[in-house]
């Protein structure tokens, strides 16, 4: 290789590291949230709060201590979790609504593994993640399955998995597993299944989750793009045509998006059980499957921007008592701007469409 | 005094981008000059500045200097409004049609007959068919055009124009996707739109239509005329020498230099295969040899995509072999499309953007589409391996790019199927299915594609080449066979070639 040639190829890099375009989805996610603060402010303000104390409660709320800062890691991290559950599908090109359900089941089969047996802490931690990830995963696939083989629509069929895991688990933990006393929840977990707790702020405790999670995020991101099946997952979303034709196999993908999905957000179910409740509540996730789409439409589906979408999304849920105590502003205005958030996101392709310069043509 | 100009455009120029970047002179003081109830064509490769000057003559795009007269008038061609009020028509190379709404709701469109509040539907439908007859075609009253062939959804583009009093109309690259059946019918809609006293602009790159219909002709090249013609003075090799320019030419080589084999590679036998969604096969037999180049030959839906399909092995989605073997070397082809791939099966699809490339996905990714595994590592996919091997097949297969690293959706569409037919010739094939390969591209890419095509005979390959353009298939084919309503209605060697006999065979019209 010559000098010349050797130059040509950094500066190839280096346009592309500093290339705007790179840069541009994160800048877009950036102005949705900038709007959606906007206009949460502005709805503050128009029911007779002030803006600026809402920031503040916002801010004091989320960070303002240790223990809110912890509350805001253990809230972010099922929903790092939840949120790649939903991006991996959508680089496949489907759109799993599922997260709910499969971090349902996978938070039964946790539970199930670290209540009925009694091992080592070294195999009792592993077994109870594993089978909590292997039944979210199996959960998960079954739409894939079916959308790979019998077209079935994969948005119903994971909304409709959602009633079933949510009913089943309840009927479980109100019937065959119920634990001792009133609560409807299952046993506690042995101690040998409890992760390791990292950082203790009672009430709550940040566990080993956290960076099992952090790490979730990493292996996919090398997955989706240093990978075999993680090309062809993503060649199978963006022309599921010209990847058949290539010999991809497109049903392949499907059911592999659709199975590690289930697999993370039965991972986020495993790590509420072992890191957090010890011990399966009904239906006591608030929603940490649906959050994830959110989670991973402004994260623009990618596994690394999930990480800090989680965070914030964490931080909103952690300081919304704070809104009411401190800021007289009803705790409901954290879901405004959530979803205001995600409606600007998906605004954006309008907008993308409106400034795109028309292709020149001779 | 002469005779009243058409169109008199004088020194066009246009420039596209803006500093930093570099500036595109698609147009550099272009003279067009169209005399009334002529047929005018406008000829260049790929990127030579046609759609442009057009674009502008249409008012899509606004010229940057020069001036601009139609039918003697000084016009200012702002907006596409004004431009049809001049009486210019476009008929664009992708319609601009609706594809729920049925013709005479796509011809009205915009100018709806009647009140604000009430659309007087019956003079509508009467106005287009008064038009429809005029052409001597008919468009039913109450099919969505989506579901009509090519060619009428063309004559409803053409209607649409009549409809608004256009009196030059500019047809650009009308013959591309039709049969030639329908082009000769398109061009009887043309004469008689000149009967009634249209202009006609042709852009085309196609010199054979130039050579049978247009009274003259101006040839850009890079964004300037290269030439004028008029007819009598309009001859191929002058076109081709102007279009292409001076000794760039390159050897033009066909089937003829290479000797095919007796060894046979593909063999096709008693073949029947049921569709849901296109026409089904029956009895088919063929066979490919080694060096060989076979041509299939059809009007387009005759069953050319279910023939493919079979034989690449892509037999979802409704399609089923019923009945007979297809057979590579002599042994039985295994069922799936990537285990076919494997042992030397290689598609060139017709539908590039949605079956070729994956437009999002950078140059190198296309290029290697389905095969990553071959730089797959316990370390993750390779890129140093898979980038070096991408720059070596971008010379090679000349695809002018900025980088491997550029989205192949990027490219422009020459470029695209030079991305599709690199991909599929390096993983060195036995076997090549190339469907319509060279549609739409410029002489030098079409050559380009063809002589890679006939590479792969060369070397002792073998091409199955389907193809809607008699021309085309004649001057790359060994044998020719003819596909007419999933049978093969007739296969001719190489020195019984003949158009009209093609087209019987063809129409079904048996000689």
């Amino acid at each position: 290789m010559t000098q010349s040639q050797i130059s040509n190829r950094r500066s190839s890099i280096f346009n592309r590291l500093f290339d705007l375009s790179t840069f541009l989805p994160l800048l877009h996610s950036i102005a949705a949230l900038g709007i959606a603060l906007v206009v949460g402010l502005l709805i503050a303000a128009a029911s007779g709060g002030n803006p600026l104390s809402v920031l503040l409660a916002l801010a004091k709320g989320a960070f303002g201590s240790p223990g809110a800062i912890a509350s805001t890691l253990v809230k972010s991290t099922p929903l790092m979790l939840t949120g790649l559950a939903v991006a991996i599908p959508f680089r496949a090109g489907l759109f799993n609504i599922g997260g709910e359900g499969q971090l349902y089941i996978g938070a039964m089969a946790a539970v199930w593994v670290g209540t009925a047996s009694s091992l080592p802490w070294l195999l009792h931690i592993p077994a109870t993640l594993v089978s909590g990830v292997a039944a979210g995963a199996a959960w998960g696939a079954v739409p894939g399955w079916l959308k790979a083989r019998r077209s079935v629509h994969e948005v119903i069929n994971t909304i409709m998995l959602n009633y079933v895991a949510i009913q089943v688990t309840d009927y479980l933990v109100t019937g065959p597993l119920r634990g001792g006393d009133y609560a409807a929840r299952t046993d506690y977990i042995a101690a040998t299944a409890h992760l390791p707790v990292l950082w203790d702020v009672p009430p709550t405790s940040v566990s080993l989750g956290l960076p099992l999670a952090l790490l979730a995020c990493a292996v996919c991101f090398g997955f989706l793009y240093w990978t075999v099946p993680g090309v062809e997952i993503r060649a199978v979303g963006e022309g599921p045509r010209a990847s058949e034709l290539a010999g991809i196999s497109v049903s392949r993908s499907l059911v592999l998006s659709m199975a590690l999905s289930g697999g993370l957000a039965g991972l986020a179910g495993a790590i509420e059980v072992t890191g957090l409740h010890h011990t399966f509540y009904a239906q006591f996730s608030p929603g940490y499957g649906f959050d994830g789409i959110a989670v991973a439409l402004l994260a623009r589906n990618h596994p690394l921007g999930v990480i800090p979408t989680a965070l914030l999304f964490g931080a909103l849920r952690t300081a919304d008592r704070w809104l009411q105590l401190g800021a007289g502003v009803p705790k409901d205005l954290i879901v405004i701007i959530q979803a205001v958030a995600v409606i600007a996101v998906g605004a954006q392709g309008a907008f993308a469409r409106l400034t795109t310069r028309r292709p020149q043509t001779g | 005094m002469p005779p009243t100009l058409a169109v008199d455009m004088r020194a066009i120029i246009k420039r596209f981008g803006a500093a930093p970047e570099p500036l595109v002179v698609a147009n550099d003081s272009v003279d067009l000059i169209v005399p009334q109830g002529e047929l005018h064509a406008v000829v260049g490769e790929n990127g030579a500045g046609k759609s442009t000057l057009m674009h502008i003559l249409a008012g899509l795009q606004q010229a940057d200097a020069g001036s601009i007269e139609l039918f003697g008038e000084q016009l200012d061609l702002s907006t596409p409004a004004s431009a049809i009020r001049a009486g210019v028509g476009l008929v664009a190379q992708h319609f601009a049609l609706i594809p729920t709404f049925t013709a005479w709701e796509n011809v009205i469109l915009g100018a709806e007959p009647g009140s604000p509040f009430r659309l007087d539907a019956d003079t509508a439908m009467a106005e287009v068919g008064r038009l429809a007859d005029e052409l001597g075609v008919h468009l039913p009253h109450d099919v969505p055009v989506e579901r009509l062939p090519v060619a009428l959804q063309q004559a409803a583009e053409i209607i649409k124009a009549l409809y608004r009093k256009a009196r030059l109309i500019i047809l650009d690259e009308p013959t591309a996707a039709l049969s030639p059946p329908e082009a000769r019918r398109l061009f009887d809609i043309v004469n008689r739109l000149q009967a009634g006293g249209c202009t006609i602009i042709l852009v085309t790159h196609r010199v054979q239509d130039v050579l049978d219909h247009a009274a003259s002709a101006t040839v850009l090249r890079n964004g300037r005329v290269a030439a004028r013609f008029h007819q009598n003075d309009l001859t191929a090799n002058g076109l081709v020498e102007a279009i292409i320019g001076n000794g760039s030419q390159s050897g033009l080589s066909d089937a003829r230099t290479i000797r095919t084999s007796k060894s046979v590679l593909l063999q096709i036998r008693g073949l029947d295969v049921t569709a849901e969604t296109g026409p089904a096969l029956s009895n088919i037999e063929l066979s490919l040899h080694s060096g060989e180049v076979l041509g299939i030959a059809g009007v387009a839906g005759n069953g050319q995509d279910t023939l493919v399909r079979a034989i690449v092995g892509d037999t979802g989605g409704g399609i089923s072999v019923t009945a007979g073997s297809i057979d590579l070397n002599g042994r039985q082809l295994p069922s799936g499309i990537a285990a076919r791939r494997r042992l030397g099966i290689s598609l060139i699809p017709e539908d590039r953007l949605n079956e070729g490339i994956i437009a999002s996905f950078a140059i190198r990714d296309n290029l290697v589409l389905g095969d990553h595994q071959r730089f797959s590592s316990p370390m993750g996919i390779r890129y140093g391996l898979l980038d070096a091997d991408a720059e070596n097949v971008i010379e090679q297969f000349d695809i002018r790019a900025s980088g491997g690293l550029q989205p192949a959706g990027h490219l422009s569409g020459g470029n695209q199927q030079k991305v599709v037919v690199a991909r599929e010739l390096t993983r060195e094939p036995q076997v090549v299915i190339a469907v319509q390969p060279t549609r739409g591209l410029d002489i030098r890419a079409a050559a380009f594609v063809r002589d890679r095509l006939l590479d792969v005979a060369r070397s002792g390959g073998a091409v199955l080449l389907i193809s809607h353009d008699l021309e085309k298939l004649m001057a790359a084919s060994h044998r020719i066979a003819v596909l007419a309503r999933g049978r093969i209605a007739g296969l001719l060697d190489r020195h019984a070639f003949d158009e009209s006999v093609l087209g019987q065979l063809m129409t079904g019209e048996h000689p």
